[in-house]
């Protein structure tokens, strides 16, 4: 592979490899048209009607994105705050999201699934292009998909060889370097390796204890080797291991009557870790009359998380979640070779991956006392003034077991039939997914009644049991375009499915119920008006598939000229939409509920314009998301916006790059980078009583480069806007994450 | 040898009853009925408030437990409140009763009996002058729990 030469200009010629077409690229890179990657679906997605906002190496770069929460906005509709830690990754899309368990779009790095969303936030590192595609994929692509796919291709020793290295510095004491050689062989052979690590102080402090909260530190390796065996047979594997630690969850308590958000506080030690391993094979078999394709993949994640459950100096409860998972992925393709009107695609896919998790929830003083013991003696302390129950214990441990696995097959089909100027698509997806869970939670206190017991009493509480979920899903697709040349208008009709699953975050309130009412029984007790009826286990438990019919119309113009447009409307009607709610009382417990039925409707627009040195370009998405049924048995929310989706996501940005003449002590060339980001307004609850309004960021850059070195000053939210991306309501306490402030930076680098 | 008498049951109670609690009270050599095994009653609960009301709880149950000796018994009430101010309900346990039967039904007693409640004793209601009887499938019961007397009827439960 060669490198062509002039001002590191590369020719990014991918469309043969990858399925796309060409990028108008800044850095363009060329690639061998053989190599083969198991990208997405073997490359089908060249024809198949999807709106795809593709965000290139260069926009990455310029806009200095560095994790995929970066690329808010890039894509119309496409929304994921920045809150909670890096285990949490909310992302919304056109008005459907999930703030936990399963994600509503699936992620593919390297055609590697990252079925685990906790695993979604991790540090972009030498990323070539994001190609977020809108809109349902589960025809194509299963479950967690009712939003669109999110497919990442890092860079490619075959798309570059050298060495590539930087080291960046900014406030919040922020640090990164990283360095990577990509080499090539020979004509078949491409190996890359490279590393990295981050750090920072972080941009919150916690006032209890003053010390830094979102503190951050990771690394990572990736090696990837690309082999073209011959002519007809090429393999391609990428292996990474990341590992980050860091502080989180800077929430800081509201004043409702002034509606302003105080600075963190809380006692807890609170923080996030995670190891993962990522490893995939794929490959690309040409064949006579076809073209096979195919990955297998495997990855683990060890992670875990401590958590302040009340978020409050005062000594309620803390959670810790240890999580180990394993996942094996398959997915094979065989599609049709030949330029004929009739272009098919058959595939097969299956997955499982097994999930342990231990998620002990200790009860300490102030969450003893204020939430159990006031509870069970508000009663008694009418009938038996001065007299109270106790528990021995200063602290105890709700316990919590899960063992989780949880598998997948599925086959499906597409077909592309061209007929003049139109061009028609069909697919159809049978999936078939089953989950099994294990849980085994239990607690041990000792009580004692004042007035008529002089020991302490143990109470046990036990909670074991199973549960198992099946679904068998037909997911089918239709679609429509006409090509008129410089116009194409498409039409589709999808079916999105999410899958269901299981409250696991809820057993640690159920269990405390049942340890209550134990302990009661126990007494002889009975509340008459108690704060602690239980919860049916089987209801609670485990919530159902999220369905949605999407349909779209719109139109995409592209010129010679350096103008293009799309412009697209979309109507989505949503059924049993899963929301995540805290349930009542004095409860700390999260779980998904199917929501009813929901609408989303609105429309997303992209242009760009190339003129020379400079490049615009704009992204505008608009959703009106509301509740067409929802009642939750105390309230009907029908008409109400779904929360926490962003009515309306903006990006526009400009690049103007000056080249220099040739001079020994001028840069090769100067790129001016300025953009602006817009989200809102988000309503924060079914109630639409609280809210953020329309908020924007203006970021910029500015890089110097001469060849080899490039260095470049960075800033984001210049204007330190004041924002909240989170609010949540925990033990009638209001909460708010505000966004980050002015954040600002330098970076050097080096391509050799 | 044993002999044989029919205990009369009123026509109101069903011929299950009447099983139910021939095998739950036995006939010993003397003639007289032991109860052998606990036995559940559903009734109306009159607790005098003492100022010039009375408190009437229906559908409380009561549990009848034979120790395993002698002619001793516990009344168990179950979830019972013996004030409209009570936030609670309560079990409560009335151990060391003595009964005694004739061919008919069964007669109860006891006096200065400390109840058993929330993990322990409550002297405070100190149960006296406790008396009633069990027969035809009904139970009726007085007794002064502590300076509040009490009342109670019921029936059988199945």
């Amino acid at each position: 592979m060669n490198i062509v030469s002039g001002k590191l200009r590369i020719i990014f010629v991918c469309n043969l490899i990858f399925g796309m077409t060409a990028l108008p690229a800044f850095s363009q890179i060329k690639i061998d048209s053989v190599i083969v990657t198991g990208y997405l679906k073997g490359g089908i997605l060249e024809e198949q009607l999807v709106p795809i906002s593709k965000i290139n190496l260069q926009k990455l770069e310029n806009e200095n994105v560095t994790a995929l929460k970066g690329l808010s906005g890039s894509a119309p509709n496409f929304y994921i705050p920045d809150y909670g830690s890096r285990m949490t990754s909310s992302v919304y899309l056109r008005g459907i999201g999930a703030r936990i368990d399963n994600p509503v779009i699936g992620l593919y790095v390297d055609g590697i699934p990252y079925l685990n969303k906790n695993n979604f936030d991790f540090d972009f590192f030498d990323i070539r292009s994001v190609d977020i595609l809108r809109g349902p994929q589960s025809s194509l692509f299963g479950r967690n998909t009712i939003g669109g796919v999110v497919n990442i291709t890092t860079l490619s020793p075959f798309a570059y060889q050298g060495t590539k290295a930087s080291i960046g510095y900014g406030n919040g004491n922020s640090f990164s370097i990283q360095a990577s050689q990509y080499s090539k062989c020979n004509d078949r052979l491409g190996i890359s390796a490279g590393a990295y690590y981050n750090s920072s102080d972080g941009f919150y402090t916690n006032d209890f204890s003053h010390n830094d909260l979102d503190w951050y530190k990771g690394g990572g390796v990736r090696l990837r080797l690309q082999w073209i065996k011959s002519a007809d047979l090429s393999f391609d594997n990428s292996f990474t291991i990341g590992y980050l630690e860091q502080g989180g969850f800077p929430y800081g308590k509201v004043d409702t009557l002034t509606w302003s958000a105080s600075n963190p506080n809380y006692n807890d030690k609170s923080g996030y870790k995670r190891f993962t391993v990522s490893e995939g094979v794929s490959f690309k078999k040409n064949l006579d009359k076809y073209i096979l394709t195919g990955i297998i993949s495997y990855q683990y994640t060890d992670d875990k998380m401590n958590m302040d459950q009340d978020y409050t100096p005062d000594s309620y409860f803390s959670l810790i979640q240890n999580q180990k998972e394993h996942t094996i992925y398959q997915d094979i393709v065989l599609r049709s070779k030949e330029d004929n009107r009739w272009k098919w695609l058959n595939g097969a896919s299956c997955f499982f991956k097994y999930l342990d998790m231990d998620a002990p929830v200790t009860f300490k003083e102030d969450g003893i006392d204020r939430l159990i013991l006031a509870n069970a003696n508000k009663g008694l302390s009418l009938m038996f003034p001065g007299e109270e129950i106790k528990i021995k214990e200063e602290n105890f441990v709700i316990n919590s077991f899960f063992k989780i696995p949880t598998y997948g097959v599925a086959l499906y089909h597409h077909s592309f039939f061209r007929y003049g100027k139109w061009l028609f698509e069909a697919g159809l997806r049978l999936d078939c997914e089953g989950s099994h869970l294990r849980y085994d939670n239990g607690a041990d206190i000792h009580y004692l009644f004042t007035m008529t017991m002089s020991e302490y009493r143990e109470i046990v509480t036990k909670l074991k049991g199973n549960e198992n979920l099946l679904f068998i899903e037909i997911l089918p697709r239709v679609a429509a375009s006409y090509n008129t040349g410089n116009y194409k208008i498409f039409s589709s009709l999808a079916r999105g499915y999410k899958a269901g699953g299981y409250n696991t975050q809820l057993f640690s309130d159920i269990l405390q119920n049942q340890m209550m009412e134990d302990m009661m029984n126990d007494l002889g007790v009975h509340l008459t008006n108690s704060a602690y009826s239980a919860y049916n286990i089987a209801d609670v438990i485990t919530y159902k598939p999220e369905y949605c019919l999407d349909f779209e119309l719109g139109v995409i113009y592209s010129s010679n000229t350096g103008f293009n447009f799309n412009l697209l409307f979309f109507d989505i009607i949503c059924t049993n939409q899963q929301l995540t709610i805290f349930p009542e009382r004095n409860s700390t417990g999260r779980m998904m509920t199917n929501a009813g039925k929901t609408r989303s409707y609105g429309v997303e627009g992209s242009i760009s314009y190339n003129w020379k040195n400079l490049k615009l370009y704009g992204d505008y998405g608009y959703t009106d998301a509301r509740f067409i049924k929802y009642n939750n048995g105390r309230n009907d929310f029908s008409g109400k916006y779904v929360p926490y989706a962003p009515q309306q996501t903006v990006s526009a940005g400009v690049d103007y790059t000056i080249l220099a003449k040739n001079n020994q002590l001028l840069p090769d060339k100067i790129v001016i980078h300025a953009d602006v980001k817009g989200f809102g307004k988000i309503y924060w609850n079914e109630t639409n009583t609280l809210s953020q309004n329309f908020y924007t960021l203006l970021n910029g850059s500015i890089s110097l480069q001469k060849k080899p070195f490039t260095l470049e000053l960075w800033g984001k939210n210049l204007l330190s806007s004041d924002y909240s991306t989170f609010y949540f309501l925990s033990m009638g306490n209001s909460f708010l994450q505000k966004g980050k402030p002015l954040q600002y930076g330098l970076k050097f680098k080096i391509n050799i | 040898m044993k002999t044989f008498k029919t205990i009369k049951f009123s026509v109101i109670i069903a011929f299950a009853v009447v099983s139910f609690f021939a095998s739950s009270c036995e006939k010993d050599d003397n003639e007289q009925i032991v109860i052998t095994q606990d036995i559940t009653f559903s009734g109306r609960m009159t607790v005098d408030q003492l100022d010039g009301t009375n408190y009437t709880v229906n559908g409380v149950q009561i549990k009848i437990e034979p120790a395993t000796s002698g002619n001793i018994l516990t009344i168990e009430m179950l979830q019972v409140s013996f004030s409209p101010k009570m936030p609670v309900k309560l079990d409560m346990k009335i151990q060391e009763v003595m009964y005694y039967s004739s061919s008919k039904k069964i007669i109860i007693s006891g006096n200065n009996i400390i109840p058993i409640a929330m993990g322990g004793e409550f002297p405070a209601y100190t149960i006296t002058n406790l008396s009633g009887e069990i027969e035809n499938g009904s139970i009726t019961l007085s007794m002064m729990c502590g300076n509040y007397p009490l009342t109670y009827s019921g029936t059988l439960q199945l």
